[in-house]
């Protein structure tokens, strides 16, 4: 296996390494390591052609690798001999992996010189520079272009796309001069990101000799596309102009209400539901008031946990927590509703009555009609299917997160309304005042809609208070929360209206009144699955 | 039938349909994993790609230049980069990160333990050990600096000490991270079951609780691993290739499947994926391995291209860093290439880290350069554990053949391969032979 080749190799390493040590580091380095491959393609377009001058800068191990296949003679060198043949041939293989296309249509591109440069890397070890010149004549028709650089797409790099224009219109997102003078000055501050354009796309009108109008030419590109989604990208507006400050409101607050409409959301159809089955609109506002300032408190209060507590409690640590509290509360909720609906039913003949459709069981949501004892098992039912639904629908969008604490919202409500039947129920004649239990029941619900902060909140509280924009901040979760609230309020009172709507059909069959024990079995079958979930997150299971 | 019962029976029907539907999710949450068919990472959330994640830090970085705690959070997310990409140039950029954030705002434990960690990464285990040291002294409630204070314990060879402060923090934080480390240590242990229990534990409970991708596909590379090195080499394929799935076109895993592929016989699947590797991460261990498959094979020019290229990386890097210095003695001592030179750089690399793996490459060094008297003395060392590694027996094997003890040769050789048979594309061979050869020498 040893053999001269080999060994002359070692020494002619050796000899460079020794020679190296003596040597200052030099100063060239890329910015991402010394296996990297990195990227630069100028794109100029004249009335004539479209020209590419395209650079590959093979940082010390790639290059070493790359020489090693034309190196001949085996002396580790890149002589002329051996490099003349090289580059073309290089650039050629280079070639087909540009995809260059005119009107959508794959062109030729044709190479039109080529030239290969070693220059010294870290410790003088050789790096390498390939410089390729294509270009494809361009015709009177031609409205867009796009290019695309495939070549070792898998290997990390710097990677560079400048377009320029030679009396010719460009309209695109652009740059046109090089960050990186053409991988010669790769910028080495911590707070720059390697390059990583790979394709571009751009209009062409050859006829106007406006020059070129590049949209995001000195700037960094690459920023354009980094966007998240739409309200977070708020915090890092550059310049707050009033115009920009009312835009921004108003996605939070369209972003707030399209929150609480995703699918998952408990908390929506639990809330529209206690509004709409004996609310006002006064309940319906009240409840978004309380939700908005929940949930504003909670995305300060956890954004200054993670701020400052990360050290010591990991956010993600707390979910699983979160989820068996509220798997608990859920199962007990559940089997507290069952054995209450159970006895009450045994106690009073209960089944019995059904068969006669006594007209007192008859369901009767009118608020004028208070039988307190006739309304409250229907509530439940209702309620317990919408969450049932809610509940699956959401789980089957693997969202676990928003599973856990949205069930929590909707039964947390549920354990209020369960607590008061039971002070109450026995009161068969006692006229309650529906306003007095609304209002604790919302106040409640609206705790619970607001108590856990949605992410994205979060993200741009978490970013105002880095970028120093803290009342920024608060004003768009404030709005975001205004939205979420409104959005639930506004069902609310959908609900409301449809409800009156309800009260004209009575309902009949045994199946729907033996619904308020199975929903109650529902309930804490739900709470023992969250709970038996949340014990296995955390291991105990 | 009465009606109650019925009522109670219709209960019950919807109790199990309910619960079979939740089913899906806390069974398969058992601390286990699921098969590793059935994992593909779909389940994990998808947190923002570490490059938008360092760009959006970058930002906020630009806007406010005193913010130390952004500094440490584009600290932790070189490492998480370095870690990503197979490029440990980040750990420099990491390293540069971390000490602003510590001129801003001196003593920030957060800081000072990710900075911890980057020497760890780099190798400077006693660096790292004598900085987490001082971290935690000034914080005690900092767990996470209490891991690389067992980590550069165990790096060091320092066992018993590791093992306290793991088992330390495991009563009261049971962690993914923490229970891959216990599984390594029941590894060393020569505990091979509980090992695979522990990290199997680990990869589900990383899986359940959605850590990033790279972080699930390194647990579940970790199980093909442990499948791997008892031989059961249909396991480990099946993990690395579930690994593979969750984080697309992970290094580790590639080669993980070339490894598989090289044992099965299937050199041109193993040529494929070690390639592929290699264009992503030109790694030097993944280099000789494809250079040992092409030897193999007979294709000795391709063989002797990849072999040039570990020798040069371990060089190049030699510059700036040591991380490759064992890897490189190692390879010099398995391809009997610069003998001396890996002697020296396996006893240079021992005398800062005394561990048992350390003992092996001086071992195997001094076995190389023909001195088996020092050998043996070293191997004693590296396999003072007794960790069931099947090169470790291999290579004790070798040494104790040189030396005439026959009776132990068999032993070990014998153990190496019931470990497992696959151990080495190199090695598996010679050991077969080795033994037979002793085996027909002790009957006849």
């Amino acid at each position: 296996m040893m053999n001269n080749h080999i060994w002359r190799r070692a020494i002619t390493i050796i000899t460079v390494l020794l020679l190296s040590l003596a040597l200052p580091m030099a100063a060239f380095a890329h910015p991402l390591g010394n296996f990297t491959i990195n990227h630069y393609a100028g794109l100029n377009v004249s009335r004539e052609m479209i020209t590419i001058d395209y650079v590959l800068d093979m940082a010390e191990i790639p290059a070493f690798q790359e020489i090693a296949l034309f190196d001949a003679n085996g002396n580790g060198q890149p002589d002329s001999a051996e490099t003349t043949p090289y580059h073309s041939a290089k650039c050629e293989s280079i070639r087909s992996d540009l995809d260059l296309r005119v009107n959508k249509r794959s062109a030729i591109l044709a190479l039109s010189s080529s030239s290969i440069e070693f220059p010294p890397g870290a410790g003088g070890l050789p790096t390498l520079r390939l410089t390729c010149n294509f270009n494809t004549p361009l015709t009177n028709e031609t409205t867009n272009i796009s290019f695309a650089d495939n070549a070792y797409s898998e290997r990390l790099g710097w990677r560079e796309i400048v377009l320029t224009g030679d009396d010719v219109g460009l309209q695109g997102e652009f740059a046109s001069t090089s960050l990186s003078q053409r991988l010669t000055a790769y910028p080495d501050d911590m707070l720059s990101s390697p390059l990583d354009q790979r394709e571009i796309s751009f209009g062409v009108d050859l006829m106007s000799a406006s020059g070129t109008s590049p949209a995001a030419a000195q700037g960094d590109p690459s920023l354009n596309t980094t966007r998240e989604d739409a309200f977070t990208q708020l915090i890092t507006l550059e310049k707050l102009t009033l115009p920009a400050i009312l835009f921004a409101l108003g996605i939070s607050f369209v972003w707030g209400a399209m929150h609480a409409m995703t699918p998952g959301h408990g908390k929506t159809i639990v809330g529209a539901y206690l509004v709409g089955s004996r609310g006002t609109m006064k309940h319906a506002l009240y409840l978004g008031l309380t939700t908005t300032i929940t949930h504003t408190l909670g995305v300060f209060a956890l954004g200054l946990v993670t701020l400052f507590a990360a050290q010591y409690i990991v956010p993600e640590k707390l979910y699983p927590w979160m989820g068996l509290l509220s798997g608990l509360f859920v199962a007990g909720i559940g089997l507290n509703l069952f054995f209450q609906r159970f006895k009450s039913s045994g106690v009073r003949g209960w089944f019995g009555r059904l068969k006669t459709n006594h007209p007192v069981l008859r369901p009767a949501y009118s608020p004028a009609l208070q039988s307190t004892k006739t309304k409250a098992p229907e509530h439940k039912h209702r309620f317990v299917l919408a969450s049932a639904y809610d509940h699956s629908h959401s789980h089957g969008h693997f969202h676990p997160h928003d599973h856990d604490h949205h069930a929590d919202h909707g039964h947390h409500h549920d354990h209020e309304h369960g607590n008061h039947d039971h002070d109450h129920g026995h009161a068969d004649h006692s006229h309650m005042p529906p306003q007095e239990i609304t209002w604790r029941s919302l106040l409640a619900l609206g705790i619970s809609g607001g108590l856990i902060p949605c992410p994205s909140a979060l993200v741009v509280m978490l970013g105002a208070i880095a970028l120093n924009r803290i009342g920024f901040g608060l004003i768009l979760v404030l709005v975001f929360s205004l939205g979420l609230a409104s959005a639930l309020t506004a069902i609310g009172m959908l609900f409301i209206y449809a409800g009156r709507l309800f009260e004209r059909f009575p309902s009949q069959g045994r199946i729907i009144q033996l619904l308020p024990i199975l929903s109650a079995l529902f309930v804490s079958a739900i709470g023992v699955g969250i709970t038996l979930k949340a014990l296995a997150e955390l291991g105990i299971v | 039938m009465s009606k109650r019962k019925t009522i109670l029976l219709l209960s019950f029907v919807i109790i199990i349909l309910v619960v079979s539907n939740l089913s899906g999710v806390f069974f398969n949450s058992s601390p286990y994993l699921p098969d590793p068919e059935d994992i593909d990472g779909s389940t994990l959330a998808t947190i923002p790609s570490v490059d938008v994640a360092i760009k959006t830090v970058q930002n906020k970085i630009k806007q406010n230049p005193k913010d130390a705690v952004s500094y440490t959070l584009l600290g932790d997310l070189y490492i998480r980069q370095a870690r990503e990409t197979g490029d440990v140039s980040g750990y420099q950029r990491a390293e540069t990160a971390l000490n602003q954030a510590l001129e801003i705002l001196p003593g920030y434990s957060p800081a000072g333990s990710l900075l911890a960690s980057v020497y760890y990464a780099q190798h400077e285990f006693a660096k790292a050990l004598t900085l987490a040291e001082k971290v935690y002294e000034s914080n005690t409630k900092n767990s996470q600096v209490r891991i690389v204070i067992a980590d550069s314990y165990l790096s060091l060879g320092n066992y018993e000490d590791a093992e306290v402060i793991y088992k330390e923090i495991g009563e009261t934080n049971v962690t993914p991270p923490l229970l891959a480390r216990l599984a390594h240590l029941a590894e060393l242990k020569g505990n091979s079951d509980e090992a695979l229990t522990l990290i199997q534990r680990a990869a589900g409970e990383a899986l359940n609780s959605g850590g990033t991708k790279e972080s699930v596909a390194w647990y579940l590379l970790r199980v093909g691993d442990m499948y791997f090195n008892t031989g059961e080499i249909r396991e480990a394929g099946a993990y690395y290739e579930a690994s593979l799935r969750v984080f697309d076109n992970y290094h580790l895993a590639l080669a993980g499947l070339g490894k598989v592929r090289a044992a099965q016989g299937k050199y041109d699947q193993a040529i494929g994926y070690y390639q592929h590797a290699i264009n992503i991460v030109p790694q030097p261990d993944f280099l000789a391995a494809l250079g040992d498959i092409y030897m193999l094979t007979g294709q000795t020019d391709e063989a002797k291209i990849q072999y040039e290229t570990v020798e040069y990386i371990g060089k190049l890097a030699a510059i700036n860093q040591q991380i490759y210095n064992r890897q490189l003695a190692n390879f010099y001592s398995d391809h009997d290439m610069h003998l001396d030179e890996a002697l020296d750089l396996a006893l240079t690399e021992l005398e800062s880290r005394k561990d048992i793996y350390g003992y092996d490459s001086a071992a195997w060094a001094y076995y190389k350069n023909g001195n088996y008297k020092d050998a043996q003395h070293m191997m004693d060392q590296a396999m003072a554990l007794g960790t069931r590694d099947a090169l470790l027996f291999y290579h004790a094997g070798m040494i104790a053949h040189a030396l005439g003890d026959n009776q132990q040769a068999r032993n070990h050789l014998h153990q190496a391969l019931t470990i497992n048979p696959y151990f080495s594309i190199l090695y598996s061979e010679e050991a077969r032979k080795t033994l037979d050869a002793l085996q027909s020498q002790a009957g006849g």
